[in-house]
């Protein structure tokens, strides 16, 4: 769950002649709130934008599970071992379905795997920082995912828009439409609430492909 | 022990959402074609928001002397961000980069044999298709 608006300078390359009447339709799209398909005709800086943002979030969740990883055999009790555990193949899976999704733009998983290793990709500077005590992982869960659902949310919010799904009008997002809705989570969760803060209000978290039935 | 492991991620997290808004390279186009909805600082400021009151819940303080309820715009205004750092860090100098690379390499290196094998699996089975058909 890990994404960085990283703001690299652009690298500088020749203008794109591209034909213009196509470029307009696809801003025209992009103004009427249309979805953009992989296969449908799109600007090449569109594309190298996608792809590079993709990728460096799937990096980034190949990396994010390093700094948890850590704490894996040294967890505290079976119970936490277990849901860290859980926690980093999940952040792998995240990373998997990213490359996947990159791979659809028209770049290879080696092109963008090789790019990573070989310091030219990006990941979020957050998993630069280490991980000293078991405290840490805390940290990581309430700050760095925090920060990361932060910056997920509006773009989740805005891809799943009305058009697409008449319960989302008015940008109210029931929990049926892939969201988990932290206090149901609570509500859920009541039995483990020594374990953490609780939340003072709900807060709409998780992406579509982090969904469990409750 | 809380409060050392906020005292060393506040900074950190808060520069996850990117250079200052008036910094920032790509958000125009990026904003033109909707890819980016909101700005680094807006974001940024949204995660100030969410997060100090839960730090106070928890009973904690946030590693920021500036850090104030701002009245008049309902927002918490924090102290400068030592961008410095974050330019250090993406520069491939902050405290774990070298090891998280060496890691991820050897993790690439280990799995060698896992791509050869499965790329060795694929031609076989398309030559014994090759060969039914």
């Amino acid at each position: 769950m890990y994404t960085q608006a990283l703001n690299a300078a652009p690298e500088a390359e020749a203008p794109f002649i591209e034909d213009a009447g196509r470029a307009a339709h696809f801003q025209a799209r992009i103004d009427a709130d249309d979805r953009i398909e992989p296969n449908d005709w799109m600007p090449a800086a569109y594309r190298k934008t996608l792809t590079r943002q993709i990728s460096q979030h799937a990096h980034s969740e190949i990396v994010g599970m390093l700094p948890e990883g850590n704490w894996i055999t040294r967890a505290p009790t079976l119970r936490r071992k277990a849901a860290l555990l859980a926690k980093v193949q999940d952040e792998c899976g995240h990373g998997l379905y990213l490359y996947a999704a990159a791979e659809t733009l028209g770049t290879s998983r080696e092109e963008l795997i090789d790019a990573m290793l070989s310091g030219k990709a990006k990941y979020s500077s957050i998993f630069n920082y280490p991980t000293p005590t078991w405290t840490d992982i805390g940290a990581i869960g309430w700050l760095v995912d925090g920060a990361a659902i932060m910056n997920q949310i509006p773009l989740l919010l805005w891809s799943l828009r009305a058009r697409h799904d008449p319960r989302l009008q008015g940008r109210v997002v029931p929990p049926a439409s892939g969201l988990r809705d932290h206090a149901h989570t609570v509500a859920r969760h009541r039995g483990s609430e020594g374990d953490g803060a609780g939340c003072a209000e709900p807060l709409v978290v998780a992406v579509s492909d982090d969904v469990r039935s409750a | 022990m809380a409060q050392d492991a906020l005292n060393r991620w506040w900074w950190p997290c808060l520069m996850m959402f990117g250079p200052p808004d008036n910094i920032s390279q790509h958000s125009d186009q990026s904003t033109a074609w909707k890819i980016k909805r909101f700005s680094n600082d807006d974001l940024r400021q949204k995660f100030v928001d969410a997060t100090v009151p839960q730090a106070h819940y928890l009973g904690l303080t946030l590693p920021d002397a500036d850090l104030k309820w701002n009245e008049n715009t309902k927002h918490w205004d924090y102290g400068t961000i030592d961008w410095n750092e974050f330019k250090q860090v993406l520069a491939g100098n902050g405290p774990c980069n070298r090891d998280r690379m060496a890691a991820r390499r050897k993790a690439h290196d280990d799995g060698a044999w896992v791509r050869e094998a499965a790329a060795a699996y694929a031609e076989k089975q398309k030559a014994r298709r090759a060969a039914a058909a």
